[in-house]
C-alpha cells in the first residue's frame, strides 16, 4: 500500500487511527501497541504477502540476537560476546546481500570469469535496505549495552511502524522507543493531529503535484538516452533538473508524510532533509540530505572507521569508503557505485577547497547573497550531473545523457522543449529555493534537526504557519487537490531500494 | 465587514480542535464546488469529443423547433463526413455522436422528435459500434446524455437479451453508476490534463461554435500520424450485439410508427481499408444491412463505399474535402429515393 492512494488515505489511515486511539484512551496501551503492529503489517503485506516470512524472519533473530547480547552486557558490564553480534550483523547483510545484491554479483563474476552462473530474478522485498539498517544499529547498540528489557511488541512495532517502515526515515531506537513508552502519546491530540495532517497534506502535494507532474518528462529524456538518441544540450540540462527536483520532491515528499503521519499517532519521527537545495556547497549539501541515512553512515560506519581522528590520508579514505558503500546500498548496479564515488571525489575536494580559503584568511561563515547564490547553483548542477548516473538505467544511457549535457553532440537542441514541464520546473525550483522547509513553515524550527543541528537562513519568502482558518482552509483545498490527482497513484522512487 | 473583521476571521489565532472542524467544513465546501463546476462548465476541460455531445444535447432539449427535410444520425464518421450546410437546397441537420451506437441513436431520435420534425432520417452507424457499445459511461454518462431513467431501461434490455454490449459495460447497480458519474472525482483525469493544456478551452469553445454554425457537422482534428487503416481492419468477424441490434429496430420503428422513411448509408472507409478489411468481415456486415431491410422498413442507400486515402484527416474520419464528396454522393442517392420536390 502507498500513503497517495485512495485505500491508504480514505480507509486505511482513518481505521488504523480511530481504533489505535479507541484502545490507548481506554488503557490498553499494549493492545493498542498490538493494533498498530497488525496494521503495519497488513500495510507491508498488501504489496506482497510472502515478504511478511523475511520480515519477520528478520525481526525474530535481531530481536533473539540483540537480547542475548544485552544480556553478555549485563552480566560483564563491559561489551561482550563480540562473535555473537558479528553474527548478527552477518546475518543481515546477508540477507540484504542475498535479495538485494545476488544477481549483481553473479553477473559480474560472469562477465569477469567467462561462467554462466544463473539465478532466478530475485524480487527484492519492499524496505530490506531500511529495516536492515535499523536493526544492525540495533544490534550494535545492544552490544554496547545501551538498551535494556525491550519486549518483543515494543521491537516488532519500532521495526514496523508503518509511517517509516517502507523508505524511512531510518529511526533509531533511542528516537521513538521512548515515545511508546509515554501514556500521552495514546491519546489523540488536536494538536498533533492538524499538524500530522499539515505534514502529511504538503508533503502529498509534493508528490502528487510536483514529482508525479515531472515523472512523465523525466522517463522520456532518460528512456531517448537509453535508447542511445541523441538529445541536445539544452533538452538533456532540462532532463537533468527535472529529474533532480523529482527526486527530491518525492523523497522528501515521502518523508514529510511519514513524519506527518508518525504525528498523527503521537510520534515525533525524525527529519529527513533540511533544504538540501540551498546547501551553498556540497559537505552543506551531504549535511540536508536523508539526514538518516548520513547519521546512520557516520556513526556506524565513518567513526568506527576511524572518522577523522586518524589523519588526514586515512580520513579522506574512510569519506570514500562511505560514499561509495552508500552508492552501493542504493542500489545492485555499478552506477550506484560510481555515483557515491563521485560524492566522495566532492566532499574531498570541497574539503580541501575550504582549507585552501582558510588558509588565505577567508572567513566561510561571512557570505555574500551572489557568492550563496554561486554556491547554490554550483551545488544543485553538481548533485544533478551525477544523478544521471543514479537515474540511468545502464551506463551507457547515463554516458549518452551526459554527452549531451556536456554538449558534444552539439549545442542545438534537436527535440522540441514544448511539452517540457516548464512551469512545474520553476515551481519546484521556486519552493526549494524560495520558500522555508516543511519544520521551518509548520513547526517554527530555524535549525536543522539531528546532531549537526545548525542555524537554518530564513527562506526568501519567509511564510509561517499559524493555527487559522486560512491554513485550514488551504490544507482543505491541498486535500482536495491531491485527492482528484490519485488516479494514477505512482509509487515512491526510494521503495526500490 | 471590515478589513480588520476580515483578517481576524481568516488569519485570527484558533484551537487546534476547532481546526480540524474547520478543515471538514473546508473540504466538504470545496468538494460541493467543484462538483458544481465540473457539472456546469465542462466545455472548459472536457475533451474536443465531449462537445460534441453536449452540442447535440442542447440542441435536443432546447433550440426552437425546426424542420428539416432530412437529418442524419450515426457515429463520429457521419459527425466528420455529412456537411448540412453543403446543399443550400435541402435543410437537413448532422445529429450523430461521436462513439455513438444504435442506443444513443434511438434516444437522438426520440428526443428530437419530441421537439422537432422531418421528412426523412439517415442511419449511419460504423460497423464497430453496431458490435459493442465503447462510450456507455465514458460519453453518454458524462455528458448527461443518459438520464437515470434512460439507463434503467437499456440494463433492462441487457439483461433480458443477456448482452451488454462489452462486458466493461456488465456493472452491478447500474443506476448507481450514473450518480457516480456526478461526482468531481469522475473528472480527475479530465481536469488534469486540461490544467496542463491550457488551450483546452478556447479549442472548445470554437469547435462548439463550429458545430453550431455548422448545423452538427465537425471535421475530426489532424491525427499526428494521417494514412494508416481504419478500426475494422484489425478485426477478424463481425457480429452484431444483440442489444445494439435491438436499439436499431426501436429506432426504425420509431420513425415508422411517426410515418418517416429511415434510410441506410455506409460512410466509406479508404481505400487502403478497403482492400485490408476481412472480405468475411465484409460480407456478414453487409449481410446485416440486408437482414435489417428485408425485416424491418429501413430503405438502403449504399452497402459500403471506398474513398482515395487523401480525402481522410487520418485513418477514420473524412476530411472536409472528402465531406463534401460524401454529402454529395448522399443527397444524390436520397434524391433519386426520396425527394421530387427539393426543399418544400
Amino acid at each position: 500500500m502507498i500513503f497517495n492512494s485512495y485505500e491508504f488515505i480514505l480507509a486505511f489511515l482513518p481505521v488504523t487511527a480511530l481504533v489505535f486511539f479507541f484502545l490507548g484512551r481506554r488503557g490498553f496501551h499494549e493492545s493498542a501497541m498490538l493494533w498498530l503492529v497488525v496494521a503495519s503489517l497488513f500495510f507491508y503485506g498488501w504489496w506482497e504477502p510472502r515478504y511478511l516470512l523475511v520480515l519477520f524472519a528478520s525481526i525474530s533473530v535481531n530481536y533473539f540476537i540483540g537480547t542475548s547480547l544485552q544480556k553478555s552486557f549485563d552480566q560483564k558490564g563491559t561489551p561482550a560476546n563480540k562473535p555473537l553480534l558479528i553474527l548478527g550483523i552477518t546475518f543481515n547483510l546477508g540477507l540484504l546481500g542475498y535479495y538485494k545484491y545476488a544477481n549483481f554479483f553473479i553477473d559480474n563474476l560472469n562477465n569477469l570469469s567467462g561462467t554462466t552462473f544463473v539465478l532466478e530474478t530475485i524480487v527484492l522485498p519492499l524496505a530490506i535496505s531500511f529495516f536492515t539498517f535499523q536493526q544492525i544499529a540495533f544490534l550494535c547498540d545492544s552490544y554496547k549495552g545501551l538498551i535494556k528489557d525491550l519486549s518483543l511488541l515494543h521491537y516488532t512495532l519500532f521495526v514496523t511502524f508503518f509511517p517509516q517502515l517502507i523508505a524511512g526515515p531510518i529511526v533509531h531506537h533511542s528516537f521513538v522507543l521512548p515515545q511508546f513508552a509515554k501514556a500521552e502519546t495514546f491519546s489523540p491530540k488536536a494538536r498533533n493531529i492538524i499538524i500530522g495532517l499539515a505534514f502529511f497534506l504538503l508533503g502529498l502535494f509534493k508528490k502528487v503535484i510536483i514529482a508525479d507532474g515531472l515523472s512523465a518528462h523525466v522517463d522520456l529524456i532518460f528512456g531517448n538516452a537509453e535508447r542511445g538518441i541523441e538529445l541536445g544540450i539544452i533538452n538533456s540540462w532540462v532532463g537533468a533538473y527535472a529529474f533532480t527536483l523529482q527526486l527530491y520532491f518525492d523523497f522528501s515528499g515521502y518523508s514529510d508524510m511519514a513524519i506527518g503521519l508518525g504525528r498523527m499517532f503521537g510520534i515525533k519521527l525524525p527529519n529527513n532533509f533540511c533544504s538540501p537545495y540551498k546547501a551553498t556547497n556540497i559537505t552543506d549539501f551531504w549535511r540536508r540530505w536523508h539526514m538518516t541515512l548520513t547519521t546512520f553512515l557516520r556513526d556506524y560506519l565513518y567513526i568506527p572507521l576511524g572518522g577523522n581522528r586518524k589523519g588526514p590520508v586515512r580520513r579522506d579514505t574512510n569519506m570514500m569508503i562511505v560514499l561509495l558503500l552508500s552508492g552501493f546500498w542504493h542500489g545492485a548496479s555499478w552506477n550506484f557505485v560510481i555515483w557515491g564515488g563521485m560524492h566522495g571525489v566532492f566532499l574531498i575536494i570541497n574539503r580541501y577547497w575550504r582549507m585552501f580559503r582558510t588558509s588565505l584568511g577567508h572567513d566561510l561563515e561571512t557570505t555574500t547573497f551572489a557568492g550563496r547564490a554561486v554556491g547554490i547553483g554550483m551545488t544543485v548542477t553538481c548533485w544533478a550531473v551525477s544523478l544521471v548516473l543514479f537515474r540511468a538505467e545502464t551506463f551507457d544511457g547515463a554516458m549518452v545523457l551526459l554527452s549531451s549535457m556536456f554538449g558534444l553532440d552539439g549545442i542545438a537542441h534537436k527535440a522540441s522543449l514544448r511539452n517540457a514541464p516548464l512551469v512545474i520546473i520553476l515551481l519546484g525550483f521556486f519552493v526549494a529555493w524560495c520558500l522555508p522547509n516543511l519544520h521551518q513553515l509548520i513547526e517554527g524550527s530555524q535549525r536543522c534537526c539531528g546532531k549537526g543541528a545548525y542555524q537554518l537562513r530564513r527562506a526568501l519568502i519567509p511564510v509561517t504557519w499559524s493555527p487559522n482558518r486560512a491554513w485550514a482552509t488551504a490544507l482543505a483545498g491541498v486535500f482536495i487537490l491531491c485527492l482528484m490527482l490519485l488516479d494514477r497513484p505512482s509509487e515512491f522512487l526510494y521503495y526500490q531500494f | 465587514m471590515s478589513l480588520n473583521a476580515i483578517k481576524k476571521f481568516w488569519f485570527g489565532e484558533r484551537s487546534y480542535r476547532s481546526l480540524i472542524g474547520t478543515i471538514l467544513i473546508a473540504g466538504l465546501l470545496l468538494m460541493f464546488l467543484l462538483t458544481l463546476y465540473v457539472q456546469n462548465f465542462q466545455k472548459q476541460f472536457m475533451p474536443l469529443e465531449f462537445l460534441n455531445w453536449t452540442y447535440q444535447l442542447e440542441f435536443l432539449n432546447d433550440a426552437e423547433p425546426e424542420h428539416n427535410d432530412f437529418i442524419v444520425i450515426g457515429d463520429s464518421r457521419s459527425r466528420a463526413g455529412f456537411i448540412p450546410l453543403h446543399n443550400q437546397e435541402l435543410r437537413s441537420r448532422n445529429l450523430s455522436l461521436g462513439g455513438g451506437t444504435a442506443i444513443e441513436a434511438y434516444l437522438t431520435l426520440q428526443r428530437y422528435l419530441e421537439r422537432h420534425t422531418t421528412d426523412a432520417i439517415v442511419l449511419s452507424i460504423a460497423p464497430y459500434h453496431l458490435s459493442g457499445a465503447d462510450v456507455v459511461w465514458q460519453r453518454s454518462a458524462k455528458s448527461g446524455f443518459l438520464s437515470a431513467e434512460n439507463i434503467s431501461d437499456i440494463y433492462a434490455a441487457a439483461e433480458e437479451l443477456n448482452d451488454y454490449a462489452g462486458e466493461e459495460n456488465h456493472v452491478s447497480f447500474p443506476v448507481l453508476r450514473y450518480f457516480y458519474y456526478q461526482l468531481p472525482v469522475v473528472y480527475r483525469a479530465e481536469l488534469r490534463t486540461a490544467a496542463t493544456y491550457p488551450e483546452r478551452s478556447g479549442i472548445n469553445t470554437s469547435s462548439y461554435r463550429q458545430l453550431a454554425a455548422e448545423k452538427g457537422y465537425a471535421q475530426v482534428l489532424r491525427s499526428a500520424q494521417p494514412g494508416g487503416l481504419s478500426r475494422e481492419t484489425r478485426l477478424a468477424e463481425f457480429t452484431p450485439s444483440p442489444l445494439l441490434d435491438l436499439y436499431m429496430r426501436k429506432t426504425i420503428a420509431l420513425a415508422k410508427s411517426k410515418g418517416i422513411p429511415v434510410y441506410w448509408y455506409t460512410v466509406p472507409v479508404s481505400t487502403l481499408s478497403c482492400e485490408a478489411i476481412a472480405t468475411d468481415y465484409r460480407q456478414a456486415f453487409i449481410a446485416y444491412q440486408r437482414k435489417l431491410v428485408a425485416e424491418t422498413s429501413l430503405l438502403q442507400l449504399n452497402e459500403s463505399a471506398c474513398y482515395a486515402p487523401e480525402l481522410f484527416t487520418e485513418p477514420n474520419h473524412l476530411n472536409r474535402a472528402g465531406a463534401k464528396a460524401m454529402t454529395d454522393d448522399l443527397i444524390t442517392k436520397l434524391l433519386g429515393r426520396q425527394f421530387s420536390n427539393p426543399g418544400q
